[in-house]
């Protein structure tokens, strides 16, 4: 996205040509890294630190038996559940929050207190108070993330335009369309801060959850391996994760923000 | 019978870190006929803006009494200083937005803009027209409504006075199309007795009204540079260092 603002005075053809050299030098940086582990590796020849090669076969022969497939999925699930209960939550509060100056002053400490709760506390906390389930695990992913996501949004409500508004009063388009028109609009890049920061830390958190008190999922998987000191399971599973945010980084929050700025000159 | 009938006793507003409140307007009354083109005329800072915000309902705190004409208030329009589109919606989707019905909403839409001579704009965003433009699309947004009352604070300024004499002519034209009452507030003379059937003369804050004028001038007159210097020597005089 940079490099396509950059380059607006050097036609198409450079911009063709600096994006496939950006893609050429990632593609070099990363086989130096695979490269680099496997000398090391090769050279300290211990079983707790595999090969590239050794990682791979790891995921093939898990995706084979179908474990990987299932307890990613599971993950999966899980994030884009506590996601959007994150996302709903938190910015309804936050946008509440940035409109109302009285609740804000009040409800500001509350908020200082959960954006510093360490996410292993609400999480053990859920579990006791609610009980070794989904909902529990899903909710304290949930509540882990709210604090962040209603903060960057009350920044937006905070910032929004009183001469937009003003229109949409005189012009009496009414609250719906005021809603859908004027205020979200201009709280999308902040939408898409707390989506993007959003994403890194929910997967996290839910492998911990997984970890603690599910019997599926990611997490799960990995405290088997830690038992059994499988290394390479441990890193096929998070390297297979790390693929799948990337993919989701890329095919949909990218798109949808390039759409949502579309009318930026 | 009149629109419009405004009497401010008073206005007041509390300037940040002043405990005292200063007044913006005191003691000011007026009425617009049905319409009527009525240009508000004041010095810079004498609180014409705010004025317009209080006939808009966009502020409520103030004595005194705005009254309307049956379903004048509810068929309002007002053209900011600063065209005010949604930059992130195209110019025929601002339009729309002000429109109450969706079915109305295309094809007047599409109507006014061609009026407006933005016909081929429709689909453009805002931040991709220049000034000029943009102060047509957000006319044709304030039309588009067939508003009973029109109020504009100073459209046409930080244009080139031949854009803006050209958006004079457009407002004039749309105006004798579909009448309507319009409040039309200005420091420039020139402009307001090009455009008013009256003027309204302001003193500097706190703003009362100083002068009522009717401009008897044909419409084809005020095209005419020298027929609107000759009204203003005649009838502005006293204004010169005021205005």
């Amino acid at each position: 996205m940079c490099s396509g603002r950059a380059l607006s005075t050097k036609g198409i053809d450079s911009a063709a040509g600096q994006m496939r050299s950006r893609a050429l030098w990632t593609a070099v940086s990363f086989a130096a890294l695979v490269l680099l582990w496997t000398l090391a590796a090769a050279l300290i020849q211990s079983r707790y630190l595999p090969t590239p090669l050794d990682v791979w076969a790891a995921a093939v022969q898990a995706w084979r038996d179908g474990e990987l497939i299932f307890n990613t999925g599971v993950t999966l699930a899980r994030v884009a559940a506590s996601f959007l209960l994150a996302m709903t939550i938190g910015s309804a509060i936050g946008i509440f929050l940035g409109r109302n100056r009285a609740a804000d002053r009040f409800l500001d400490g509350w908020l200082i207190m959960a954006l510093n709760m360490p996410a292993l506390v609400t999480i053990v906390l859920c579990y006791i108070w609610f009980g070794l389930n989904e909902a529990a695990a899903i909710g304290a992913v949930a509540i882990n993330k709210i604090p962040n996501v209603a903060v960057t949004l009350r920044e937006g409500a905070r910032a929004l335009n009183t001469e937009y508004q003003q229109m949409a009063d005189v012009y009496r388009i009414g609250r719906w369309r005021t809603w859908r028109h004027v205020i979200l609009p201009q709280l999308d890049p902040y939408f898409a801060a707390a989506a993007r920061s959003g994403l890194a830390l929910v997967w996290k958190i839910v492998l911990v959850v997984e970890l603690l008190g599910r019997s599926n999922g990611v997490g799960f998987q990995l405290h088997l391996y830690f038992q059994l000191f499988d290394v390479a399971g441990i890193l096929a599973y998070a390297f297979t994760f790390i693929v799948i945010v990337q993919a989701i980084e890329l095919l949909a929050l990218q798109p949808w923000e390039r759409y949502a700025n579309r009318w930026r000159p | 019978m009149s629109a419009l009938k405004v009497d401010i006793r008073r206005k007041t507003y509390d300037p940040i870190g002043s405990r005292q409140q200063m007044p913006v307007i005191e003691n000011l009354s007026f009425e617009a006929a049905e319409a009527e083109f009525v240009c508000i005329l004041g010095p810079s800072g004498c609180g014409k803006s705010t004025l317009l915000n209080l006939i808009a309902g966009l502020d409520t705190s103030y004595e005194g009494a705005i009254g309307f004409a049956p379903g004048v208030k509810d068929h309002l329009a007002y053209v900011f200083q600063t065209p005010r589109l949604l930059p992130w919606r195209t110019v025929a989707q601002n339009l729309a937005l002000v429109l109450p019905d969706a079915a109305a909403r295309k094809a007047h839409a599409a109507e006014i803009l061609a009026e407006v001579g933005l016909a081929d704009f429709a689909d453009a965003f805002p931040g991709q027209l220049s000034l000029g433009m943009q102060r047509r699309a957000a006319l044709a947004r304030a039309y588009v409504t067939l508003p009973k009352l029109m109020l504009m604070d100073e459209p046409f300024v930080s244009l080139d006075e031949e854009t803006a004499e050209r958006l004079r002519d457009l407002l004039v034209a749309l105006w004798r199309a579909r009448p309507t009452t319009i409040l039309f507030v200005t420091h420039d003379s020139r402009e307001a007795i090009r455009l008013g059937d009256r003027l309204i003369l302001l003193s500097a804050s706190p703003c009362h009204v100083l002068r009522e004028i009717v401009v008897d001038l044909s419409r084809e007159q005020r095209r005419d540079p020298a027929s609107i210097e000759g009204f203003r020597n005649a009838n502005l005089p006293a204004m010169g260092g005021l205005l």
